[in-house]
């Protein structure tokens, strides 16, 4: 099984990917949300969880949550958003619109292990 | 009405706690004495909202470079260019984030936007007409991050 980090910045997915490597868990990365759509469309039944940013280029991390949970091939794929402070308000819109979890930044690696390890044991599969 | 003094020690408070989460790495104010800026990289978000105002952060690419190396638990050589401007851009990201939550009940209200490199000129020019400017030096011994708004 892979997880998929979706961030337009390169060192937010390296640090992501420094809890996917402790947690022994492959991940793939996506730079936007257009990307993230592409990718998910190519791997989705290999795909256990999506880390999802906020604020993207070309297309947000809202939008691409509501295109994942509104089509029956991704929508049992949890998602979990990360995103900074001032956007916490929208994180409980994301929740509602079907996200599992969110975490704010900044975030230690050890704090993302602990929200992966939350979201695979919801609704995941390793 | 926030202060200006109040606004310093919120920018300040929040920069301090995401270089801490996120790269393990201490700072603290430094009396200003202006460092040398020649070769300084800054990044820039416009806050716009009730407030019609720009935050930066610039310093050196080495500073960015080991605050990097911290988050992403390289050596600083192993660090790419990219990487260095990438973590300039994440620090305005989050330091701003943080800040407009914890003054969500003031009227510093503002919207985030996406942070970018400018150059230190190009700062100067956005900052020059505005009425009120704070500066801060904060950093450690051997790092040293400019913090700018004005509004």
């Amino acid at each position: 099984m892979k997880l998929l980090i979706v961030d337009d910045s390169s060192v937010i997915r390296k640090v992501i990917r420094a809890a996917t490597d402790v947690l022994e868990i492959e991940a793939e990365e996506a730079r936007d949300g257009v990307e993230a759509l592409e990718m998910i469309q190519a791997l989705h039944e290999e795909l256990c969880l999506i880390l999802l940013d906020w604020n993207m280029p070309r297309k947000n991390g809202y939008e691409v949550l509501l295109e994942i949970k509104s089509d029956e091939r991704y929508k049992h794929i949890p998602v979990m958003m990360v995103t900074t402070e001032g956007q916490r308000d929208n994180t409980v819109a994301a929740v509602r619109a079907g996200a599992s979890n969110y975490l704010t930044k900044p975030f230690t690696v050890e704090e993302m292990e602990v929200k992966i390890i939350e979201c695979l044991g919801k609704g995941g599969a390793r | 009405m926030i202060t200006q003094e109040d606004l310093a020690a919120t920018f300040f408070d929040v920069l301090h706690e995401v270089a801490k989460t996120m790269s393990g790495l201490t700072i603290k104010l430094i009396p200003q004495g202006e460092p040398d800026a020649s070769g300084d990289i800054c990044s820039v978000m416009m806050l716009d909202g009730c407030v019609n105002g720009v935050f930066s952060l610039s310093g050196s690419p080495q500073t960015f470079r080991m605050l990097c190396s911290g988050m992403i638990g390289a050596s600083p050589k192993e660090v790419k260019e990219e990487d260095v401007a990438d973590t300039l851009c994440e620090l305005v990201n989050m330091t701003a984030g943080g800040v407009k939550l914890r003054l969500s009940e003031t009227d510093f209200q503002f919207a985030l936007a996406p942070p970018c490199m400018i150059s230190l000129a190009e700062l100067d020019v956005l900052t020059s007409a505005k009425e009120r400017v704070i500066t801060q030096v904060m950093g450690t011994d051997d790092l040293a991050v400019r913090l700018k708004v004005a509004y």
